[in-house]
Formats: C-alpha cells, structure tokens, sequence
C-alpha cells in the first residue's frame, strides 16, 4: 500500500467525505483509496473526528431574549450617547470659539453696511447715477426731443392734430 | 439545522414584529453555535460570553439583515468576526488556550498501550482512547476552525470560505495539513510508547 503523508487526493478526499465531490469524482476516489494508505488514514480520522463532534453536545448557557432585547435597546442608547459625548467636545469648541470671537471683535469691526464692500458698492451706484443723468441732458437726447417736436408740428400742419 | 426557506420565514416575521420569531431561530442554532465557540474557544467563559455577544448582534442587526444570504452562514460570519475580536483582545489568554488540551483528557501516552504499524491501526486505538479529539485540539485554530465549522454549521466549504475570508483553497488546505499533523502527531507518539 502506498503511504504518502502528502498525498495530491488528500482534498479531494476531504470533499467525498463532506459528500462535496461530484459524481464522477467520487468513484475516482474511491479507486484511489484502494491504494493509498494516506488518503485511508484521513479519511478514518475524519470519520474519528466527526463521530467526536457529534457526542459532543455542550449544553449552552440560557439565553433570556427579553434581556437580550432590553440589551440591545440599551447597546443603541449607549450608542447613541456615546456619539453624543464625542460630538460634544467639538461642539462646546466650536460655541467658545464663535463667542470669543464675536466679544474680541465688539465695536471694531464695522457691521456689512458700515463696510469697505458697503462703501464701493455706494460709489459704483453715484456713478450710475451720473452716467443716467448725463444721458438723460446727452446731444442725443435733445435731438431725440426735437425730432418729435417736428414730428408733431408736421402733423399740426397736415392737420392731424 | 433548519433549512433556508425555515429561516427566511423566521426572519421575516422578527421583522414584522413577532418577536418570538427570535426564539425560533436560537433555539436551532444555539448548540451548533455553542459547540463551535467552546471548541474553538476553549474556554467555557469565553465561550458563554461570546454566546451572548453573538445573539445580541444577531439580534439588533437582524432588522437590517439582506436575507440574499443563507441565515447560518450569516449567524457563523457574526460569531467567527465574535471568536477574532476575542483572540485579539486577549493575545494573552488565547497563547495559554491554544497550547492546551482540554481539561481532563488523557494523554496520549496514557492511552495508547502499545505500538502498531499502519495508519488504520493507529487510529483504531487513538479513536477507542479520544487521541484523535487530543491531537485535533493541538492544532491551529484556523486549522480546527475549518473543522469543527463545517461539522458544526453544516455549511459548504464554499460558504466556509466565506465566512473566514479566505478562498476555497486555503479552507480544504488547512483541513488537510491538519490531518496530516494529526496522523504525524499519532505516529509519533506511538513510536514514543513503542
């Protein structure tokens, strides 16, 4: 008998065992088994194993799935407390630092209409300003006003007016 | 072990709020469950306590469970992410756990009573002596947990690989080298007492 402690059917053997192998496999294996003290020898030791697992029957500790469910309902409140306390610290920083700087800030710094930006935008506005009123006295304007004039007195004289 | 359309069922009605829909499912899978964690484990209060972890978890994340896959293979990846968490937190009691037998058992020396050639022999002895359950819990966990996954899950190798994160290879590799350090251990020690 061939006796190998490395033998290349040594999974395959383990998969016929668990009932894994197909078909075709299995009566290869078989064969094999014939011949090979190795494969025999884990073959019988799973067996060996298999037979020790299932005596082995250790009855588990009682299980109270109102506890359990009351353990779980306090494990998302820890949670949630937990990721409360974390948060917490960041958040009180973030408080002091925003009162600091409004109180180190008080009565310095000019409010947005009391600013620099305030102040540009009320100079690009006088400018538009000056720029209509120009327009509005603009050559052009006046003879826009006296081609209506004509316009008009054309038509006194025609008659239509 | 229940099937899958069994659990589907169960879970379904937890999630409609049938809270002893929860009971069902321990009641199936809680001496599977514990069996793996004390033979992987070692340890019955490690065991006991991770027991409970495993259900609480089970329990509050069974809401958002995705149900594509099997319900056991789900409740053993909790308990395997459960058994990893314990050997890492406590690198200390895992060294003492895992070079020890468990309490009580003969050792082989004590029980082998003389020398015989040949695999099947060996094993014939060591089995009427519990040899075999000895050198098995010498091996590594990943080798033992292959083993007593698959006895106790009744999972495929397949969804084993899953469940540990490796592939299908390395699960049906682990196996065989620890059967082959099973059959050296037996050997050798018989070669001892010879």
């Amino acid at each position: 008998m061939m006796r190998r402690m490395n033998c290349p059917y040594s999974e395959k053997t383990i998969l016929y065992f668990y009932g894994e192998l197909p078909a075709g496999g299995a009566a290869e294996l078989k064969a094999h088994l014939d011949g090979c003290s190795s494969c025999a020898a884990d073959l019988a030791a799973l067996k060996s194993l298999s037979e020790g697992f299932e005596v082995f029957k250790p009855s588990p500790p009682p299980l109270d799935i109102e506890a359990l469910s009351a353990g779980s309902r306090r494990s998302a409140a820890e949670r949630l407390t937990a990721g409360f306390m974390r948060l917490a610290p960041a958040g009180a920083m973030a408080a002091v630092f925003l009162v600091a700087f409004h109180l180190s800030n008080r009565g310095s710094v000019p409010s947005g209409w009391q600013s620099d930006i305030d102040a540009g935008l009320a100079d690009i506005e006088g400018r538009i300003y000056t720029l209509e009123d120009e327009m509005a006295y603009s050559p052009s304007v006046d003879f826009d006003y006296e081609y209506s004039d004509l316009e008009t007195r054309k038509k006194q004289a025609d008659g239509w007016a | 072990m229940a099937d899958k359309a069994d659990d589907a069922e169960l879970v379904k009605a937890f999630k409609n709020g049938v809270t002893g829909a929860f009971d069902g499912l321990v009641s199936k899978y809680k001496g599977p469950l514990y069996a793996y964690l004390l033979r992987i484990s070692h340890d019955r209060d490690s065991a006991d306590e991770l027991f409970q972890e495993v259900f609480i978890k089970v329990f509050r994340k069974l809401s958002s469970y995705g149900e594509r896959e099997k319900f056991s293979a789900w409740l053993f990846t909790v308990a395997h992410h459960a058994v990893m968490d314990h050997f890492r937190a406590g690198a200390r009691r895992r060294e003492d756990s895992l070079d020890l037998s468990v309490d009580g058992r003969p050792s082989l020396g004590d029980t082998l009573a003389s020398a015989e050639p040949g695999p099947e022999g060996i094993l014939e002895r060591a089995e009427r002596a519990g040899t075999v359950q000895a050198a098995f819990d010498r091996l590594s966990p990943e080798q033992r947990e292959v083993f007593i996954l698959r006895h106790y899950s009744g999972l495929s190798f397949k969804e084993i690989a899953g469940i540990t994160g490796v592939p299908i290879g390395t699960v049906l590799a682990r196996m065989s080298r620890g059967l082959a350090k099973m059959r050296g251990e037996l050997a050798e020690r018989l070669k001892d007492e010879g």
